[in-house]
């Protein structure tokens, strides 16, 4: 039971470690070559900095999270489970960085505003790029789909076949559920496997299923508004 | 009275491109693995003592042909690898290369293996083994105090072949 | 109509040319990775007559991987790395050895140029889709299809740039 409890943790730092790389490395880019010294750390503005980090270095350590917590479970499900809670602490962390960053401290509380924050801000400062798509679901009034052609995390990653349609993608869907949950609208977060006609490789799109509280708040504040 | 044609060697040698000192060793296999002859100009290292490094370039020179003949890519019909072959059957080699030496083989009808060490960046040197075994015929098959199977021991072969090295590019 | 013994032997040669050129001859025969223990890790063939069995192919690599050491040994100076290239009679065996270990080698046509530009290719594929992939163990079969699909590709551009020359 103890160890159980404590292993979330280590996997929620190495999960950090992984993704948050990309800022953390840029916020260490401040001050070098620069000859003014900040004697307290809360001095330092927080500039976007160099916002690259090299794409190999990011890979392998999110292939070691893969397998680290490859070792940690029996089945498939909770291997998913594991890398979405992984991402989960980037995604909080990302919301707070982001909303003091670009935001003025301001937090986005209208649906489509926050969807559309994790669509273009959030994808850009995480994978350098815009994704690919956002779309509403068909089908469901609550679902929206994030799509993208190459998600960056599966880059170098084929899935064996005998795992089935598992996707490491997972670890983004926990990115996602960690910014709409902190942020107000928990939602149940998925990373599905799409085939693309004339396409090799399917595309990953990630399923936004919003909870039913959202979905209701969301449409009380429309009537209400009208 | 006149005997048969001069003694002179029949085809000229190939041209050498450069001169230089660019051969290492040499190497005169027969067909049951004996070392007939062995040549050495210019080898730094030494690993193993001579007869272990004999056996080891045969047996290398073995394998590498059965290698050679179980992977040919232009023939259906191989044999299984490590079965020993004529001479002259299934795909062989003729010559391969390292980052510090080129090692280039002929093997005649009769099993005679030549092996030239030389200096990685020499050119083919298929025409200049042919050249070698003509030598080879000349100076220590028609000698008539030559036993077949034994070693080279001719004065005549060891100088020409020396010379003749020397012009190899 | 009539065309004189020469005129149509050369019109039959301009034809076998232009067949040979839309389809041009595989020159690429096969590829092999071997890890450092020399177990096979991956075949592929590009078509060579009488493709080899999984038996023999596994075979063929063990035994390559003990030539290339004992190449080493007959070296006449210091330094050496094992053989790079092997020219047989029907074909060139080009092989590149990477740091760790780990032997590429592509069998092709007699005289096949850029083949050590194609191995380091397929070396840098290798690390990418194959080492960075956590669902692959090192030093095991490659199984990885994003590694297959880069290498088809990547063997591909090397043919089409074989029909410019």
């Amino acid at each position: 039971m103890f160890l159980r409890s404590s292993r979330p943790y280590s996997e929620k730092r190495q999960a950090n470690k992984g993704s948050s790389k990309r800022k953390s490395r840029g916020e260490n880019m401040i001050g070098v070559g620069k000859i003014k010294q900040y004697s307290n750390v809360l001095d330092k503005p927080l500039s976007k900095g160099k916002q690259e980090v090299s794409l190999s270095a990011f890979a392998f350590l999110f292939s070691e999270l893969v397998q680290y917590n490859q070792t940690q479970v029996d089945n498939i499900a909770e291997l998913e489970r594991r890398l979405e809670d992984a991402g989960y602490a980037v995604g909080a962390r990302v919301l707070e960085l982001l909303c003091h960053r670009d935001k003025g401290n301001r937090r986005e509380t209208r649906l489509l505003g926050i969807l559309s924050f994790v669509h273009s801000t959030v994808w850009k400062v995480l994978f350098g790029k815009v994704a690919d798509s956002l779309e509403k679901g068909t089908e469901h009034e609550d679902e929206y789909m994030i799509s993208e052609k190459e998600l960056l995390v599966n880059r170098f990653i084929s899935i064996p076949k005998d795992m089935g349609t598992f996707n490491c993608g997972a670890f983004v869907a926990g990115i996602v559920r960690g910014v709409l949950d902190s942020a107000g609208f928990p939602a149940v977060v998925t990373a599905h496997f799409v085939p693309v006609e004339g396409q090799q490789r399917p595309r990953t799109t990630i399923l936004i299923k919003f909870a039913e509280e959202v979905l209701t708040s969301f449409s009380l504040i429309v009537t209400l508004f009208l | 009275m006149q005997f048969f044609g001069g003694s002179e060697i029949s085809p000229s040698p190939p041209v050498p491109t450069a001169s230089g000192n660019n051969a290492h060793m040499m190497y005169v296999f027969n067909r049951n693995g004996v070392c007939l002859l062995y040549r050495e100009w210019n080898r730094l290292l030494h690993t193993l003592n001579a007869q272990q490094d004999h056996k080891l370039m045969f047996g290398l020179l073995f394998s590498l042909k059965s290698l050679t003949a179980k992977m040919d890519p232009t023939n259906a019909e191989k044999g299984n690898l490590g079965v020993p072959q004529l001479s002259g059957q299934g795909c062989s080699f003729h010559s391969f290369r390292t980052n510090t030496y080129k090692l280039s083989f002929m093997e005649s009808p009769s099993g005679i293996k030549i092996i030239l060490v030389t200096h990685p960046r020499t050119g083919d040197l298929r025409e200049s083994l042919k050249y070698i075994y003509n030598l080879y015929v000349e100076y220590v098959v028609k000698n008539p105090l030559y036993a077949p199977g034994t070693p080279i021991r001719s004065e005549l072969f060891n100088t020409s072949l020396d010379q003749y090295v020397r012009t190899i590019a | 109509m009539c065309m004189s013994h020469q005129d149509s032997i050369a019109l039959k040669l301009s034809l076998i040319d232009s067949e040979k050129k839309r389809f041009p001859m595989a020159a690429i025969y096969s590829l092999y990775i071997i890890n450092k223990s020399g177990g096979l890790i991956f075949y592929k063939d590009y078509g060579s007559a009488g493709r080899m069995d999984t038996n023999d192919s596994l075979r063929v690599a063990s035994l390559w991987h003990s030539m290339h050491v004992i190449s080493q040994q007959l070296s006449p100076t210091t330094g050496c790395s094992g053989i790079e290239l092997l020219e047989a009679d029907t074909f060139d065996l080009h092989c590149f050895q990477s740091l760790t270990g780990t032997k590429f080698f592509v069998v092709c046509e007699p005289g096949t140029q850029h083949m050590e530009s194609l191995l380091k290719d397929i070396y840098e594929l290798y690390t990418d889709y194959v080492l960075k992939n956590p669902f692959y163990e090192m030093e095991m079969p490659i199984r990885c299809e994003l590694f297959d699909i880069n290498l088809s590709q990547a063997v591909q551009k090397d043919r089409v740039a074989m029909l410019g020359r």
